[in-house]
């Protein structure tokens, strides 16, 4: 996605100010003093994003309901990362204070908000209008979702990964993000969920695919796997894995982050948190950006306690078909420890962190039985 | 009595061209209304002032990003 210019980012065009959101004067919202004619002056107090970090005061009369949800929005909240940052941190509060510190400079920058997706680019891209001010009910895609999920995402699902393919929904169909991921998902249903998996109106194959999630489907390749194994262990190609995160400072004061390696690969892992939504043994796991020394900058050893989140988390790869290298017949799966993720994939610094979700050779199934 | 019922006509079509015209030149004059009242309407959608301003601001404060960043993120 080619960068804004800076006059496009704050050009505003005619038909906004025919719209409803066009009739509220920019003070109500933005602040600043439109009665002066020296643009400096006349900025000073402005609000680029008045709906963050509370949206309420400009948001809230007409749209109450949504504002009222949209604060437990993973996509405002960045929750998860907090989670899984308190319990991997040393249980100290100068530590915990460093790292939120940390946190706030390098990572919580990355939220959004309902500007951010239904007005202008979200902020880590550097903002700038969509549609010259223009309220969209539905964010775009490629300037909005994919500005932020760019790396992974949407090189998996626009088949920008040289090699593989882009996924079927997207190649064949046309589909968007918003195609499954809907309002109520995004904009938050009041719950505070710990993790992107769990939260309620999330994206599930099986509701479109009925068939395939039953004990009665009419594949008998369903029928076997159904319960034991996620639809992305036999669906998806290889995707992006990133290794080591450190954050800091450079000498000018300018935050900065550093990321080692990137590898494509696909690997089956044991699901660590098996629910009534994910009832599978077997899903399909990503190495995230992290490492115990990611903090270092601001506190040494403040995360004593890495070990105790995976660094191979459960993952949606976006590169759905319907043959893949691994579901071409049983044997091409069963029996071919190279596709799961056993100590040998691990680094032994990373080995405990992952322990729950490593497969033991002696879980990686061997025979395909008759049934 | 057909000539009386062509006037009654033209007549009709004056008012509606009247009201047509009231209704467009009012909703003009609120557009140019607004644009006047505020210098950020009158600024942010005049891209000329835009692009000249944006030349100052981006003398005065050039875009920082740390060279020191690497890798995918």
């Amino acid at each position: 996605m080619a960068p804004l210019e800076l006059y496009e980012k704050v050009l505003v065009e005619d038909e906004f100010l025919e719209t409803d959101h066009g009739q509220i004067p920019c003070v109500d919202c933005h602040g600043g003093n439109p009665d002066d004619s020296n643009w400096e002056t006349a900025h000073k107090g402005v609000i680029k994003d008045p709906t963050f970090p509370d949206a309420s005061k400009v948001c809230g009369d007409c749209h109450e309901d949504i504002v009222k949800l949209g604060k437990s929005s993973l996509h405002v909240s960045l929750l998860p990362y907090r989670v899984i940052m308190d319990r991997r941190a040393t249980p100290d509060e100068s530590v915990k204070k460093a790292i939120d510190k940390a946190m706030g400079n390098h990572c919580m920058g990355c939220h959004s908000s309902c500007g951010q997706c239904h007005v202008s680019r979200p902020d880590s891209v550097d903002g700038g209008f969509v549609q010259g001010h223009n309220f969209m009910k539905t964010p775009p895609m490629a300037t909005n979702c994919t500005s932020c999920h760019g790396s992974r995402l949407e090189k998996e699902f626009t088949g920008k990964n040289p090699g593989i393919p882009g996924d079927v929904h997207f190649v064949k169909k046309n589909m968007q993000c918003v195609s499954c991921h809907k309002a109520g998902e995004m904009h938050g249903d009041g719950k505070e969920y710990q993790s992107m998996h769990d939260v309620a109106s999330g994206p599930k194959c099986v509701d479109c695919h009925q068939d395939a999630g039953k004990a009665t489907s009419k594949k008998k390749v369903h029928r076997l796997h159904y319960e034991t194994v996620s639809c992305t262990v036999c669906h998806s190609l290889q995707y992006k894995h990133c290794y080591g995160c450190h954050v800091g400072k450079d000498s000018k004061g300018l935050p900065y982050y550093q990321t080692e390696k990137t590898i494509m690969d696909f690997k089956i892992g044991l699901n660590s948190t098996i629910t009534k939504e994910r009832p599978y043994k077997f899903i399909t796991v990503r190495h995230v950006p992290t490492n115990p020394g990611l903090f270092d900058y601001y506190v040494k050893d403040g995360l004593k306690n890495f070990d105790r989140v995976p660094t191979w988390k459960p993952t949606t790869p976006h590169n759905i078909q319907l043959k893949t290298p691994q579901n071409k017949s049983c044997k091409k799966c069963h029996k071919k420890k190279r596709l799961f993720l056993t100590e040998e994939d691990v680094e032994a610094e990373e080995r405990e962190a992952n322990r729950s979700v490593m497969v033991p050779e002696s879980e990686i199934p061997t025979k395909t039985k008759k049934r | 009595m057909l000539r009386q019922k062509g006037k009654g006509i033209g007549y009709l079509w004056v008012l509606i061209l009247i009201f047509l015209g009231y209704f467009l030149l009012w909703g003009t004059s609120s557009t140019v209304r607004t644009q006047e009242k505020s210098s950020c309407v009158s600024c942010h959608t005049n891209s000329r002032e835009l692009i000249k301003l944006s030349q100052i601001i981006l003398k005065m404060r050039p875009p920082v990003k740390s060279e020191e960043t690497k890798g995918e993120g």
